[in-house]
């Protein structure tokens, strides 16, 4: 009983509590670069909640054979390798991803997130736990991702998912799916989650 | 002559009008994290520069002389990132023996500039766009001048912003961010500079 | 008992661990290669298929063409920019010339394929791979754009003009992409300018 409460708990933290792109805002920079599309959204966040799992479950299970002194250039080459295994994985069997992700991918080994996970969480737990971890925040991140490419693809392109939405009249919002419409929506979007998140606490304490 | 022409290009497009931070979104990480004050941006800004253009040289090398020839370019990035890591190690001994105060004053942010995805991206894009290694190093230092425009206009916003009435949920990040998205849609008066 | 605990964080320790990690990193990476090589050649293969087709319809055989022969011959440096030539067969008949060359536009490494017709004309282009700003020059690799190129005759260079064009060798710009047309469009003059001075009439 106890057991599953703390996996259920571990991944809502992810989620809710600890979610990567809204309240620890780390790996801001595919979090802007690639809601583009929901396609692409959905596609970096499983591709980063892959190399989170397997590095957090690897740190995990390594922990007691890495040395303190070099236990960052350890996690790097970890979390390296499965990178570049998802990279390869991605040039064979989808390469549409791969062009539309780009430089993203191999960028994937600097995501923050991943590496401040084996640091702050993997190196010092069990591999269960890190695996559920890995889970949590990799999903709380793709959906992260999803909630701005859904407002960026709709606004920016006209279309869901590739799909036209509006008439061929409708002509988007073209500076939604350039630079300036990533900071933006990112940032009207943290301040709504700011304040469903302080009204919640308030309501708490009430 | 072509040769000069194609180095102003390279670095107008860099610094300007494909700005790492504004455009490429490289580099986030530290200018929204190190962008509080304009001296640690400036601070950050040279440090970064520095291992940009030494990384971009290194990388390159390694690419052509390790990478290429022995036909495993599928290691590009764990070769290049452990590069860069050991490069930021260096800078960092060197920094704490020669300038303890810039030492003090970087703190930990020295050593995240591993996890910079600029410093990375550059080395990736100059082999992506087969540059040759005067290019390399052209593209590795005007992305890093880019990079520390882009952090240090941010800063001196961000300090008088600390004086301004903003609304609870937007302290902090938000404001930020959306003050980004307004200095890139300036950014792209730059777009016109490369006919 | 342990009367020899080991030191992990001794030189000696932290550097046969983290060469350890390395062996192990390896070989992950060894296998996966192993087993990705083939599909990605595939899909490379595939990428040119599917871009000669663009370039040129009707065909379903080509010839590579050695450049290094014809580097001897009166090579100009704009030539520089053509990665690769093909002849073009179609039913046992040729079907004109393919040539490959990369253009830039705000970045460099714009990959094109030109087909390139016996009847003087441009067969078609495609793009195979650009690092252009999504949503302006990515339009790039349209359809709509690929036939703005199709049928114009090999006799004049093409130009870049903004509005409708007016002329049968003016091409219209991309909205907000005028850099990355023109590059293309010189791109494709020099493959045009290859093409007639290695290629045409030696059908």
């Amino acid at each position: 009983m106890k057991q599953k409460t703390n996996v259920m708990q571990v991944i809502k933290n992810g989620l809710f509590d600890e979610n990567p792109t809204f309240r620890l805002v780390l790996g801001t920079c595919p979090t802007l670069a690639v809601t583009t599309a929901i396609s692409n959204g959905i596609g970096m966040g499983l591709a980063a909640t892959f190399v989170l799992i397997c590095s957090n479950v690897f740190v995990a299970a390594l922990k007691d054979f890495i040395p303190n002194k070099v236990r960052i250039p350890a996690f790097v080459v970890v979390i390296a390798t499965f990178v570049i295994m998802v990279q390869l994985f991605l040039k064979a069997y989808v390469p549409d991803l791969d062009k539309a992700l780009g430089i993203f991918i191999p960028l994937i080994v600097v995501n923050c997130i991943i590496l401040a996970r084996a640091e702050a969480f993997a190196s010092k737990s069990s591999v269960a736990a890190s695996f559920f971890d890995g889970v949590g925040i990799g999903l709380g991140f793709t959906i992260g991702l999803l909630i701005l490419s859904f407002i960026r693809e709709i606004l920016g392109n006209g279309t869901f998912f590739g799909a036209k939405l509006f008439g061929d009249d409708f002509k988007p919002a073209l500076i939604m799916i350039m630079a300036p419409g990533g900071f933006l929506t990112f940032g009207f979007v943290l301040a709504l989650i700011n304040k469903l998140a302080s009204k919640k606490k308030t309501d708490k304490e009430a | 002559m072509e040769q000069f022409v194609k180095i102003l290009v390279i670095l107008v497009s860099s610094v300007l009008v494909n700005n790492f931070v504004m455009s490429r979104f490289l580099g986030i990480c530290p200018f929204l994290g190190v962008s509080k004050r304009v001296e640690t941006a400036v601070g950050m800004g040279l440090a970064v520069t520095f291992v940009m253009a030494l990384a971009s040289v290194i990388t390159y090398l390694v690419q052509v002389l390790i990478l290429d020839p022995l036909n495993v370019g599928f290691l590009q990035t764990l070769a290049f990132i452990l590069v860069i890591a050991a490069l930021v190690q260096f800078v960092e001994m060197v920094i704490q023996k020669s300038s303890p105060s810039l030492y003090q004053a970087l703190g930990v942010y020295l050593p995240l500039i591993t996890t910079n995805c600029a410093v990375l991206g550059v080395a990736i894009l100059n082999i992506n766009a087969k540059y040759n290694l005067l290019e390399t190093l052209i593209n590795g230092v005007g992305g890093a001048v880019g990079f520390m425009l882009a952090i240090v206009l941010f800063a001196g916003i961000r300090e008088r912003q600390e004086l301004a009435p903003i609304a609870e949920p937007f302290k902090g990040f938000p404001i930020a961010l959306i003050t980004a998205g307004l200095m890139s849609i300036a950014f792209f008066g730059f777009q016109g500079l490369i006919k | 008992m342990n009367k020899k605990t080991v030191n992990k964080e001794s030189t000696v320790q932290l550097t046969w661990r983290l060469f350890a990690i390395c062996v192990l990193a390896a070989i992950l990476l060894g296998a996966t290669y192993a087993i990705t090589k083939d599909p990605i050649t595939e899909q490379d293969t595939l990428k040119l298929e599917a871009a000669r087709k663009q370039a040129i319809p009707e065909a379903d055989a080509f010839q590579d063409v050695d450049l290094s022969a014809l580097k001897t011959q009166n090579w100009q440096e704009a030539y520089n920019a053509v990665t690769g030539a093909s002849k073009a067969m179609s039913g046992g008949k040729a079907a004109g010339y393919i040539v490959n060359i990369t253009a830039t536009g705000y970045a460099p490494g714009i990959k094109i394929t030109v087909g390139l017709g016996a009847d003087g004309k441009i067969k078609g282009i495609s793009v195979t791979e650009h690092s252009e700003t999504p949503g302006l020059g990515a339009k790039a690799q349209d359809t709509a754009f690929y036939d703005k190129f199709k049928d114009k005759s090999l006799d004049t260079p093409l130009t870049v003009v903004k509005g409708a064009p007016s002329n049968a060798n003016e091409v219209q710009a991309i909205t907000s992409a005028t850099v990355t047309t023109k590059g293309i469009t010189n791109a494709v003059n020099t493959a045009v300018a290859f093409y007639k001075q290695y290629f045409e009439g030696k059908e």
